[in-house]
């Protein structure tokens, strides 16, 4: 028993050196101070300095664009011009040229000082970008372009604008994809700018087309039209329009349903929902062999698949489990989760570029509305409410901007809110019924 | 199937277990040298906060949310349907309102010229249905009566505050929280001696004063950034100075963060209890957390 007696006395004196040790914690005071109060900064675009007064037009409309830019950006206000304090016959566009008080005194956080001049049929748009408060420069550049083409001048300015301000990239040269009906029965693709000008239509297949679908860069376009085959028989196919070539090509009109498709943002792949099997599967299909391969396995309908950015995932609804709900798998159709418990009917779900939210819309007071949600299918938050049927949502490729479809004035239009819900805007007008706004990734 | 040279008794077995002795003898040993690494262990576990002190973490409420149905009010939208009242709540209200009605102010004795047969009712009372034997109306009642009215209508306006008061605190409590498809249960909050802290009132309006000057453009408050600065202040409440403990990797930010503890000034004076330790050590400030 001496073995057992004398290494105690040690033990009990570190365990007391461990128990005094501890009855001195260190402490140091700490707060949080919580979420800042967001505040748009407000930017001054005072009038354009002219070379002769004949391009008076081309310089109103690049101010118009400008600000009508920043200002579906939902990040600037636009100072007033009754506020403005500068004597404008003296004051310069140029660093030193004009006191940066003036505009710091009445509130201004960012100043944009141009000039327009035309020579040999060229405008140079000359922009000189300030912050205000700091008195600093924050970039100088010349823009030149066609005078058929002013509104790209302002369209690049506001893109560095934005960039330099914020870090962000901008939608200003982006385009959306939509199916408008155009009061009549066909139904076909049309483009339009990202703030709903510039309408083109682009199919004439005198049918009903169906769910079009950006590529990567924005230089193909998928999308199914509705088919009569020889025999008589009603098909939906898939075809694809390149905009480099201006073609148009079937990429698959296999029996049945050929429908939904989603181009991988990381390869040629694309994924949509087929038929021919006699149930509605999801389908990863090769445009350049025409191959496919088949991901889902089950008894429900599955539709709508949408990849996620990095291409790894691929988010579907299922009734698998007795109520359309969203369901995400691997790319290989592996490790099917379901995302979505609550509701009745989840559809048409879609990644945001980061790959940090999803949105989707779901049945509620005997509507749709849309609701965004982590990848994981927490945090499920309401951005529509008591406003029609609000439908087909889609992210814009910066990210800020959800795009859907909704019925609020009795046809269905185009709209366009922030990611939170906020700042609606309606973009179509006079084109019919729109449904299934899709935003291209790049300028075109 | 065994084997025809198997036999149980003569095959090779593991070693015996020891004997008493020895058991006796390791089994301490094995126990001490145990006890010794354990308590290595927690001296270290204890020291190490010593010698290499962590951020201090802060103490968040923890809420468990349980999902039924689609969320029916829109993103940052407060619950503005109106709820009942609880049962505890009734339940304090009714005892509110019979403590109201036991509550009887000191009289003076009775008018000896009023006979006991006539059952004048008490000063604080009120008279539901007139007793048998009322007595003539005298001068004096009149006025009792007044009194007595004005007590009650006083009492009834009490009443209504508790009820309001009662309605109001249970709503702002829960509305927030009760909303369809982001119901919370009863859940756990580990606020504990922080809050409790008298001081903590103090680094509440700290914060307070923080908070109102601290703004972002609109991009930087989408992005999910975040700095830690320790802020050293003086007993008055001037600002000594301010350092980055953390920045955010974002300069708008950090820029952002300054202005704010400057714009901050002059930041509430400390208590006599604090503003040793303020001077010294200052405190720690997160944007946001």
């Amino acid at each position: 028993m001496s073995g057992k007696k004398l290494p105690l006395k040690p033990v009990i004196a570190l365990i007391l050196t461990a128990v005094f040790l501890h009855a001195q914690p260190v402490q140091t005071q700490y707060i949080s101070v919580g979420e800042a109060k967001a505040r748009k900064s407000i930017i001054a675009l005072p009038e354009i300095r002219l070379t002769s007064p004949s391009i008076a037009p081309s310089a109103k409309k690049i101010l118009d664009t400008l600000e009508g830019d920043l200002t579906f950006t939902d990040l600037f206000k636009i100072m007033g011009k009754a506020a403005y304090v500068e004597n404008t016959a003296s004051a310069g566009i140029e660093p030193g040229t004009f006191k940066m008080t003036d505009w710091s005194s009445i509130g201004t956080d960012f100043l944009v000082k141009t000039a327009l001049t035309l020579e040999q049929n060229a405008l140079t748009l000359t922009a000189f970008v300030y912050e205000t408060k700091t008195a600093k420069e924050v970039f100088r550049k010349n823009y030149v372009g066609v005078p058929a083409d002013t509104k790209a001048l302002a369209h690049a300015l506001a893109t560095d604008i934005v960039k330099s301000l914020t870090g962000q990239d901008s939608v200003f040269f982006s385009k959306i994809a939509m199916i408008c009906d155009r009061g009549g029965s066909n139904k076909e693709v049309y483009l339009m700018d990202f703030d709903g000008s510039n309408v083109k239509q682009l199919t004439q297949h005198r049918s009903i087309v169906l769910s079009p679908s950006w590529n990567k860069d924005g230089s193909k376009l998928a999308y199914s039209v509705y088919t009569r085959r020889s025999n008589n028989l009603r098909n939906i196919d898939l075809f694809e329009f390149d905009f480099r070539t201006e073609k148009i090509r079937v990429l698959s009109n296999r029996l049945g349903g050929n429908i939904g498709a989603s181009y991988s943002p990381v390869s040629e792949e694309i994924a949509l929902t087929m038929s021919f099997t006699g149930n509605s599967e999801i389908f990863s299909f090769a445009p350049s062999t025409g191959q496919v391969t088949r991901l889902t396995r089950s008894f429900g309908t599955n539709v709508d698949p949408s990849w996620s950015p990095d291409g790894k995932k691929i988010l579907f609804v299922s009734d698998r489990t007795g109520v359309p709900m969203v369901f995400n798998m691997n790319a290989d159709g592996s490790d099917v989760k379901r995302l979505t418990f609550a509701g009745r009917y989840n559809a048409s779900p879609n990644w945001s570029p980061k790959g940090d939210k999803i949105v989707f819309s779901g049945w509620i007071d005997g509507r749709f509305d849309i609701f965004t949600m982590n990848p994981d299918g927490t945090l499920i938050e309401r951005l529509t409410k008591q406003v029609g049927n609000n439908e087909d949502p889609s992210f814009s490729p910066d990210g800020n901007f959800i795009v859907f479809s909704s019925n609020r004035t009795s046809q269905k239009n185009i709209y366009v809110m922030n990611t939170n819900g906020s700042f609606v805007r309606r973009l179509t007008y006079g084109l019919g019924n729109c449904v299934t706004p899709r935003w291209a990734n790049l300028a075109r | 199937m065994i084997p025809s040279g198997y036999s149980p008794t003569n095959s090779t077995r593991p070693p015996q277990t020891p004997t008493p002795i020895e058991r006796e003898n390791e089994l301490p040993r094995g126990l001490v040298y145990s006890l010794i690494a354990h308590a290595g262990l927690v001296i270290l576990v204890m020291t190490k906060t010593l010698i290499f002190p962590g951020d201090p973490k802060p103490l968040i409420p923890t809420l468990r949310v349980d999902l039924v149905g689609l969320p029916d009010q829109l993103k940052g939208e407060k619950g503005s349907t109106p709820l009942p009242i609880s049962p505890e709540m009734t339940e304090a209200l009714k005892q509110a309102e019979n403590a109201a009605r036991e509550i009887k102010p000191k009289l003076p004795p009775a008018p000896p010229e009023q006979s006991a047969l006539t059952e004048v009712p008490k000063k604080d009372e009120m008279l539901v249905k007139p007793t048998l034997a009322a007595p003539p109306t005298t001068p004096l009642n009149a006025k009792q009566r007044q009194k007595k009215m004005s007590s009650a209508v006083q009492r009834l306006k009490a009443l209504e505050g508790i009820r309001s008061e009662l309605s109001d605190s249970s709503q702002t409590a829960q509305s927030k929280t009760l909303l369809k498809g982001n119901q919370i249960s009863k859940g756990n909050s580990a606020s504990g001696e922080f809050t409790e802290n008298p001081e903590s009132g103090y680094l509440e309006s700290l914060r307070d004063r923080l908070a109102d000057h601290w703004e972002l453009p609109v991009w930087l408050s989408r992005q999910k950034l975040s700095a830690q600065t320790r802020v050293w202040i003086d007993r008055r409440g001037k600002l000594i100075r301010f350092e980055f403990q953390k920045t955010s990797g974002n300069t708008q930010f950090d820029e952002a963060v300054k202005r704010t503890i400057v714009a901050s000034q002059p930041l509430p004076a400390p208590p006599r209890e604090l503003s040793s330790q303020l001077e010294n050590a200052g405190v720690l400030v997160g944007f946001p957390l």
